[in-house]
């Protein structure tokens, strides 16, 4: 299959079951939101080490936020829900309130609700004033500079992790030009988002290892350096290849994700370099969720 | 489905208390117009009383209502209740969820005992709004109170969560012993306003209370703010305007955590 020239392998995507949780930061200015969101998605890459993957899911004008000032909205997910609650209390206590000017509200509704400025609300030593507004409760935490508003709570929803695709390039600045490409599209989307640095990874994985002690390593089919000496899935003209993660609250949420961001590839200069459009996945009997690449695009 | 609707017809001056409405909970129109209720020292049957039409006893509207029809909206749950006149004694008493909207005056001692939901009053408020309900020690314990005009004397005793936002002029005594909530006061204050209070947050364009606290530091108005949108949003108004007010924090006397904002 060919999209714009563009071709696409007949395989799928593997996802997963994951939970997620959106929360809203705002600042005096968009500079200091910023600061307070990369620190807080800082070092949320994926679940294996970080806990939690998490990243910036879009900027929100100040008529959009709960207090009138400029912010973004961050996505975080999970495996499981108590990793959740652990890393967003840490992050926020340590990246948001940390942070000068910012406040911290729920971005989600729902019925299953987790803490978030429940416990931060200590820090105010005995000063902190709860504040409720219709069901919703509120902490302000006097701080050096001023007061930290946040949000005792935020919903926790269930979500999928995981889905991707490969980008076979023949060279690496073809293919780290066309990632751009897919992750300004998907930057553009609401409900999902791209948690390895810059939206892009080199490194996929396969799971297992010939050493005891690691549950994935590298994914040697992939590895254009090892072409000739492994299993290889790359034919001679690969030389490069990156990989797109996409977690999102729904399935279509990554579907339109993977196709928007797909369709804008195969309309750039790029696409000449692309050798190829191919999906990581697990022989389908890990995830739950299959993103068929040629489904999603037809 | 189109909202239940009781059209008052009653003639002579008795008082009815119509607490029961808030109990309704089928939309069996003969049902609820066979329903007995008592007026003076005799039963009426509904529909002696009341014009019934309509379905949805979620949503229920009370036509040419007056000031002798009393306890509407009393223990009140998830229900609507659009009342088009005047209410009497009680109005929103111990309500737990839901809206009561009254295009009309409300009588003395409206909401009372209030622990959740959402009033809108587009007219005046007598006195003890939101006092102490028989039996138990405070008058409000959460929920949002709109009043557009004002307010008379004696009013919000013990107020222990929620919003108030207030039009026009409140009368004495009022937030007597505040416990916490956020108090708007968009008119004149009368006397003895405030005492003993514990904390909670005021807003209020009558400076004259200021004397009382402690100026305190304005740089950080992200609460204010907030709070000001989300007024402004739930009573569909710009009620709340100033973006730079004078904030104080803590009373002179007792140095009680009490917050003014002069707006």
């Amino acid at each position: 299959m060919k999209i714009n020239g563009l071709h696409i392998e007949n395989t799928f995507a593997e996802a997963f079951n994951m939970k997620a949780s959106r929360v809203i930061v705002t600042a005096d200015n968009i500079k200091w939101a910023k600061n307070a969101c990369m620190s807080f998605t800082g070092f949320a890459t994926s679940v294996i080490a970080c806990g939690v993957e998490a990243g910036i899911e879009k900027e929100i004008k100040k008529t959009e936020t709960p207090d009138g000032r400029p912010g973004y909205s961050i996505l975080l997910f999970s495996m499981s829900r108590s990793q959740l609650e652990k890393q967003l209390e840490t992050r926020a206590g340590q990246c948001i309130l940390t942070c000068p000017t910012t406040a911290l509200f729920s971005g989600l509704e729902g019925e299953d609700m987790i803490p978030l400025g429940k416990n931060l609300k200590y820090f105010g030593d005995g000063y902190q004033i709860s504040k409720k507004i219709g069901a919703r409760r509120f902490w302000r935490i006097p701080v050096m500079d001023g007061e930290f508003l946040c949000e005792e709570t935020t919903a926790r929803v269930p979500a999928i992790g995981g889905g991707n695709f490969l980008l076979l390039s023949k060279n690496r600045n073809s293919c780290l030009a066309a990632c751009e490409i897919a992750v300004n599209v998907m930057s553009k989307l609401d409900n999902v988002i791209t948690p390895f640095p810059g939206g892009v990874v080199r490194s996929g994985s396969k799971v297992g290892s010939k050493y005891k002690a690691l549950i994935a390593s590298t994914n040697d089919a992939f590895c254009p350096s090892l072409k000739g000496i492994t299993n290889s899935d790359l034919n001679k003209d690969v030389s490069s290849v990156m990989e797109i993660v996409i977690n999102g609250l729904t399935k279509e949420d990554i579907d339109k994700a993977i196709r928007e961001s797909l369709i804008a590839i195969s309309k750039s200069k790029y696409k000449k370099d692309i050798l190829s459009v191919s999906a990581g996945n697990y022989g389908g009997k890990l995830g739950q969720y299959h993103f068929h690449l040629r489904e999603i695009l037809k | 489905m189109k909202p239940l609707v009781f059209k008052n017809k009653i003639k002579n001056r008795l008082i009815l208390d119509m607490s029961w409405i808030s109990n309704i909970n089928t939309s069996d129109i003969p049902e609820i117009k066979n329903k007995n209720i008592q007026m003076g020292n005799r039963s009426f049957k509904v529909s002696e009383l009341f014009q019934v039409t309509g379905e949805d006893c979620n949503n229920i509207k009370i036509l040419k209502s007056n000031s002798y029809l009393v306890n509407i909206g009393n223990d009140l749950k998830y229900k609507t209740i659009c009342i088009e006149g005047d209410a009497g004694i009680g109005l929103a008493k111990n309500m737990n969820s839901g809206t009561v909207i009254l295009k009309g005056n409300a009588s003395e001692a409206a909401c009372s005992g209030m622990k959740g939901g959402s009033v809108y009053i587009y007219g005046n408020a007598g006195n003890r709004l939101c006092c102490l309900p028989t039996g138990k020690n405070e008058g409000i314990l959460d929920g949002f109170i709109y009043i557009q005009k004002n307010v008379g004397s004696d009013s919000i005793t013990r107020m222990r969560r929620g919003n108030i936002v207030i039009g026009g002029n409140i009368g004495n005594n009022s937030c007597y012993e505040l416990i916490s909530g956020s108090i708007t006061i968009l008119g004149k204050i009368g006397k003895s306003f405030c005492v003993n209070a514990k904390r909670g947050t005021i807003f209020a364009k009558d400076s004259s209370i200021a004397k009382n606290y402690i100026k305190a530091s304005s740089t950080d108005l992200t609460f204010y703010n907030f709070y000001r949108i989300n007024i402004n949003k739930m009573t569909n108004r710009k009620l709340i305007k100033s973006i730079c007010p004078q904030r104080y924090f803590g009373t002179k006397k007792e140095r009680k955590l009490v917050e003014l904002f002069v707006i």
